[in-house]
């Protein structure tokens, strides 16, 4: 193991270590403070904050007394450290910790409805100050937000979204590569990997949708104030981020396409010999799906449905006959 | 040995560094410790000694080691200096508060949301507590690659790394050999950026190819990042370079967002253009339209195209051309073979 390795699984004595660490000067801070709550804060059991304090209370650099650090307990089981020895402080910032903190501050300030950016500038000025020589590592890190967006549309959305108002959306839709006109009641702007999303309730679908915001070719915010449907799902930012809800193709991927698997929300990947993939994908749209199947060339193949092949195939010759024969002859 | 007893030594290891500003000689430390005391031999012990050194730096702890600074002899002592180890005090208002949560819940579903909440915890020692779950704009990072972890952690160490990539196009991978710069998401892709060390430059690599393990092939600080070297433009380069012009024909009502690429390009650089990029006036008698449209890579841009099907044909040039049918071939074949 070598300095700045990706923090330790927890169950190490590495990770342990790194919770006394903490745990000390936090109760430092907090005479008499409950066991319950400090097991909930640095989220572990209260058995398992026990057996800590329990090594804390033999530690020290010698045997003898003041080399030992002390922790007492009072008749309500509250915690009181009585001599922290060395640990008064938390330890600095690690590299990783550093970069997590700046470059999520860096995002919050770029991305539309974000944060007010003065409040921003003074919190990561702080944070660079009391990280010292680690802050430097967050060069080693970026996520660049999405900046050939329209200003016009960000503009309508943040407006759209602080007000509660309805927006009629010009669409260009992944799936069907046509443009559609939605009025979509916004409940919140998000950004996913720095991509802008806007989240609400889509009346011409009925249902909560999420749009890119590089798609939306005109957004008018109208008049009406409109409140997302009471029952209506919030979005589920979590690795189904954008799951369509629908019938499931079962797909062979030879190695090279393997990425399909990362890419999209696939329900199963197994591994077949030879560094391929089965992958069980859920599909809300066919169209979308002939379009992925084009991509991959050879390198994806159609178990199940077989109709989904049959419409892969009609396309791809409908497009080779765009091209003259005397055209493809040098291939 | 369980792993209490382990965190148990490291713990008073790092109370011995701490207990004096002046080093500490590695025999003093042998005496100190029992786990070290009670080694077999010196072998042992200097083994034990190392290995419990490497884990506390790994977890950010400074250990200085001080070369010939005790005794007659000029022998090795280490210390942990407490300026050094402990974070600076540092206050927050509570609206600052709520913009370090939501910084930190930007990392909530990614591998580095256990270094988030830790910097948390660190940072609320002696002060408020962040919420949880502050208002406001929602604002993820997903680092679904199993490469990222890895990459990072090399690049912030600057340790040279290999593995094995596989290019878009290509069904085998091959072993590459980096010294990585940084990590980027860029358009919701992961990149590595840094120096081919086999290509001997600059070169970008996207984390969802990359295959299997990322293994360090080199030591930490090995070397430094280019003073000039522009990450940014570096995997724009790659992500979205546009050197070639295509003319398409669109069907019209189609390809929006190929369509907008056209206005964009149109509008960016116009009026000095050599090629004139932009959007062509519709045919009404074909219902097509023609667009220019400028792109990076042949083989990038093809497989963009062949997703719009029978509604986007290609023109010029040939090499796009030619890209764009071998991948309908290719895919026609493979759809006739499974339907």
């Amino acid at each position: 193991m070598s300095a700045s390795t990706p923090a330790a699984p927890s169950g190490t004595a590495g990770a342990r270590l790194t919770r006394l660490l903490q745990l000390v000067p936090w109760l430092l801070a907090r005479p008499g403070i409950s066991q319950r709550e400090t097991a909930e804060h640095f989220d572990v059991t209260e058995e398992q904050l026990l057996a800590d304090l329990d090594l804390l209370i033999c530690s020290g650099p010698g045997q003898f007394h003041g080399e030992l650090l002390d922790i007492w307990y009072d008749d309500e089981g509250g915690i009181t450290v009585q001599d922290p020895l060395s640990l008064t402080r938390p330890l600095r910032l690690t590299s990783e910790e550093a970069s997590a903190l700046l470059v999520g501050l860096r995002l919050l300030a770029q991305v539309p409805g974000g944060q007010d950016s003065q409040t921003v500038a003074r919190v990561t000025a702080t944070l660079e100050a009391a990280a010292g020589a680690s802050a430097g590592a967050v060069a080693a890190l970026d996520v660049s937000v999405e900046r050939t967006l329209d200003p016009d549309v960000v503009a309508a959305m943040e407006r759209a979204v602080a007000e509660g108002r309805v927006v009629r959306l010009r669409y260009a839709g992944a799936t069907r590569d046509q443009e559609t006109e939605r009025d979509v009641v916004p409940a919140a702007l998000l950004s996913l990997d720095g991509r802008p999303y806007l989240s609400g309730w889509c009346r011409r679908a009925e249902a909560m949708r999420t749009f890119r915001l590089d798609r939306v070719l005109a957004a008018d915010v109208l008049q009406e104030r409109a409140s997302v449907p009471a029952d209506a799902a919030g979005p589920d930012l979590g690795t189904g981020a954008l799951r369509p809800d629908g019938p499931t193709l079962t797909l062979d991927l030879a190695p090279g396409a393997r990425w399909v698997a990362d890419e999209y929300p696939v329900d199963s990947v197994v591994s077949l010999p030879g560094g391929g993939a089965r992958v069980a994908l859920p599909v809300s749209d066919p169209r979308w799906v002939v379009r992925l199947l084009l991509r991959l060339g050879g390198s994806a193949t159609v178990v199940a449905p077989a109709e989904i092949a049959s419409a892969v195939a009609e396309e791809a010759l409908r497009a080779l006959a765009a091209y003259e024969p005397g055209d493809s002859e040098a291939l | 040995m369980s792993q209490a007893q382990r965190t148990e030594r490291l713990l008073n290891l790092l109370f011995v560094l701490m207990s004096s500003s002046r080093p500490v000689a590695k025999a003093r430390i042998r005496q100190a410790l029992d786990d070290y005391a009670a080694s077999p031999s010196d072998d042992a012990f200097e083994r034990m000694f190392e290995r419990d050194k490497e884990e506390l730096r790994s977890m950010g702890i400074p250990i200085e080691t001080v070369e010939g600074s005790l005794g007659a002899g000029g022998i090795d002592g280490y210390r942990v200096r407490g300026d050094e180890y402990a974070l600076p005090e540092v206050r927050f208002s509570a609206a600052e508060l709520t913009v370090l949560g939501l910084a930190a819940r930007v990392w909530e579903q990614a591998s580095l949301g256990p270094a988030a909440r830790s910097a948390l915890r660190k940072l609320e020692a002696s002060g408020e507590v962040v919420r949880r779950d502050p208002a406001g704009v929602i604002a993820r990072v997903t680092t679904p690659e199993p490469a990222f972890p890895a990459l990072l952690a090399a690049a912030q160490a600057r340790r040279p790394v290999r593995f094995d990539y596989r290019k878009p196009g290509e069904v085998d991978a091959a072993p590459r050999r980096l010294a990585p710069w940084a990590v980027l998401a860029r358009r919701g892709h992961w990149y590595v950026v840094g120096q081919d060390r086999d290509r001997e430059a600059a070169r970008v690599f996207r984390l969802s190819r990359i295959v299997g393990d990322v293994a360090p092939d080199g030591k930490d600080g090995s070397y430094e990042v280019p003073a000039g070297a522009r990450i940014h433009d570096v995997v724009q380069s790659v992500a979205d370079r546009p050197q070639a012009t295509a003319v398409l024909q669109v069907r019209e009502g189609h390809a929006a967002s190929l369509r907008r690429r056209a206005q964009d390009a149109l509008a960016e650089d116009a009026p000095s253009q050599d090629a004139p990029a932009g959007a062509g006036p519709a045919d009404p008698a074909t219902g097509w339209d023609t667009l220019t449209v400028r792109y990076g890579d042949d083989e990038v841009f093809a497989e963009d195209l062949v997703g719009y099907g029978a509604d986007v044909v290609v023109r010029e040039p040939s090499g796009l051309r030619d890209a764009v049918v071998r991948r309908l071939r290719a895919a026609l074949q493979s759809a006739q073979g499974a339907a």
